[in-house]
């Protein structure tokens, strides 16, 4: 047969046997329902993993020079900054009290950082300008806390040695939240007590943190705290690998639960039609033709089913706030036509194994 | 000779009884065979080995003196599609298409096209009387007309080979002798070598020769 004459027949028995049609699009539909509605929401939880590892917070790798030694300064920022698997790098030194200057030393208090590296990866620019060495950068919501309107005047520290002049306010930018709740000072040329890297990826962890410690090389390794993103990206990966092996699980037992009832189906509209199907032997059909035609009528109707269930389930995990990956959507459908297509082969070279001699003369 | 059988035995499995007794006959083309006998004695199965839908289980049988009832199913299958046409007790006209598509059915089978076959369909149910039913469901046509739709989808393809497996025997003596008439043309104007199967006097008073199992 044609192909285009083959699909015509098969459309036409597609309709012509509707119930059974009906059934095997709602079981179909149903496999795609049941399997967005489980499986889909742990594939949205993965890739919810996947999104938060993939935050600057989360990429944070920090190296804490605990003795002092000197290791964290110009020259190594510059080379770890260089490196192709970091995204940012910035060292800030022992914190400091400091007050407004306006007041003296007896005013409010607020934690002063001085800053290795770029001021703009660790916070935006809201007012004034970026500070040339020696100057502050206050946090916006620090303000108030000094008595200031405007980021104007200068910082003192508590014990009136030393003055920073106060040239704008910043907001602090992930993973610097903490910065939030004082100023920063500039000073480029000197020597920091903690690293923080920004990975490109969780995943170069590792690598990383060779590649940031050779480079730093301390003297002595006790007097160094190295917080990476290693563990939790092994967690991550742990979880997400039980994830979707308990999704791949349920999907195959779905899967195999909606094919089992398409055989069924397609098994019992072959008995109930067997005389349609041993007319056509006596008249010349070949058992490719007739397999093909049982089988291109089960993945019509499995299309449609896909096709409603696939929306449905989509619209369900979208109602409570759980969009399913798009993606993981379209497998779905595809798959379970791919199912129900399989589940209908039996049943299709059953038909062609029934005698046409026998179901012909059976009245 | 169009069609033969040489040596022909068959027997159903399971210790059925035994057929035909290695019956060999040549079937004359462009003439009526009848093929008549006590039930149980195989008339319909020998239709349908001649159909090629059951193999001998010694002898063979020929078409333009090949061998062809041992032959793949798939060969059977496309044999019985483009050289032979059959025609059943009841009409098997599909009753959820249109008379249309139901006599444009081997055609499909045999490898053409609906829109190739359209119009040799259409001028087959002119022909036979029938070019207003064309657009019908089986159900909205008579039970002769429906076995004449059945003829007309037997003759489609111009097979070599008609067979017809007691074609009037639900037919009243009127759409009987239409039917018949039909057979009749198949095997004297178009040439086709035609068996049927039937204990009916009256279609055996039609045929040209006569097998008696």
């Amino acid at each position: 047969m044609r192909i285009r004459a083959l699909l015509r027949e098969a459309w036409a028995a597609t309709w012509a046997a509707k119930v059974s049609s009906v059934l095997i699009a709602v079981v179909v539909a149903g496999m795609c329902v049941a399997a967005i509605a489980t499986v889909g929401r742990s594939a949205a939880a993965s890739a919810d993993v996947a999104a938060r590892m993939e935050q600057a917070g989360a990429r944070r790798l920090q190296v804490i020079d605990a003795k002092a030694e000197g290791f964290i300064n110009a020259r190594t920022l510059g080379v770890i900054s260089n490196l192709s698997s970091v995204e940012s790098a910035d060292a800030l030194g022992i914190p400091f009290d400091a007050t407004n200057g306006a007041t003296g030393t007896g005013g409010s208090r607020i934690p002063v950082w001085p800053v290795l590296g770029s001021i703009t990866q660790i916070g935006t620019l809201t007012r004034g300008r970026l500070p040339q060495p020696g100057e502050a950068l206050i946090s916006a919501t620090q303000l108030a806390t000094l008595g200031l309107e405007q980021p104007v005047g200068f910082l003192v520290t508590t014990d009136g040695t030393a003055s920073y002049p106060i040239v704008g306010a910043y907001t602090a930018r992930a993973p610097f939240e903490d910065l939030a709740g004082g100023a920063i000072v500039a000073r480029p040329d000197g020597t920091g007590r903690e690293l923080r890297v920004v990975l490109n990826s969780v995943n170069a962890t590792d690598g990383t943190v060779a590649a940031v410690m050779n480079t730093l090389a301390p003297r002595d390794s006790q007097g160094v705290q190295v917080d990476s993103p290693a563990a939790l990206a092994q967690t991550a990966r742990d979880l997400a690998d039980q994830l979707a092996g308990y999704g791949s699980s349920l999907l195959s037992l779905i899967l195999g639960a909606g094919g089992s009832l398409v055989a069924a189906v397609v098994l019992a509209d072959v008995l109930v039609r067997r005389r349609d199907l041993g007319r056509r032997r006596t008249l010349g059909i070949t058992r490719a033709d007739l397999t093909a035609i049982v089988i291109v009528r089960a993945a019509t109707t499995a299309v449609i089913g896909a096709l409603l269930g696939c929306t449905a389930g989509w619209l369900a995990n979208h109602a409570i706030g759980q969009d399913t990956p798009l993606s993981f959507t379209v497998a779905v459908g595809v798959l379970a036509t791919i199912a129900a297509a399989l589940a209908a082969l039996p049943p299709a070279v059953y038909a062609t194994r029934l005698d046409p001699v026998t179901v012909m003369r059976t009245p | 000779m169009t069609l033969a059988v040489q040596q022909l035995r068959f027997a159903y499995p399971r210790g059925g009884e035994e057929l035909f007794s290695g019956l060999s006959h040549d079937f004359a083309t462009g003439a009526l065979t009848a093929i008549t006998g006590p039930s149980g004695r195989g008339k319909s199965t020998l239709l349908y080995m001649l159909g090629l839908l059951l193999t001998p289980t010694e002898g063979h049988v020929l078409l333009d003196g090949t061998p062809v009832s041992a032959a793949s199913d798939r060969v059977r299958a496309e044999l019985r599609a483009r050289r032979i046409g059959f025609v059943f007790q009841d009409s098997e006209l599909d009753p959820t298409r249109k008379v249309i598509d139901s006599v444009l059915e081997p055609a499909l089978y045999a490898g053409w096209s609906r829109a190739e076959r359209l119009a040799d369909a259409r001028d087959l149910l002119t022909a036979f009387g029938l070019g207003n039913r064309a657009e019908h469901r089986p159900g909205q046509v008579s039970g002769g007309q429906a076995q004449r739709l059945a003829v007309c989808r037997a003759l489609l393809n111009r097979p070599s080979v008609m067979l017809a497996d007691e074609p009037t025997g639900n037919l009243d003596h009127g759409n009987a002798t239409l039917v018949l008439d039909a057979l009749v043309e198949a095997a004297h104007a178009r040439g086709s070598t035609v068996v049927i199967a039937t204990h009916d006097p009256f279609v055996l008073s039609r045929v040209d020769e006569v097998i008696d199992l």
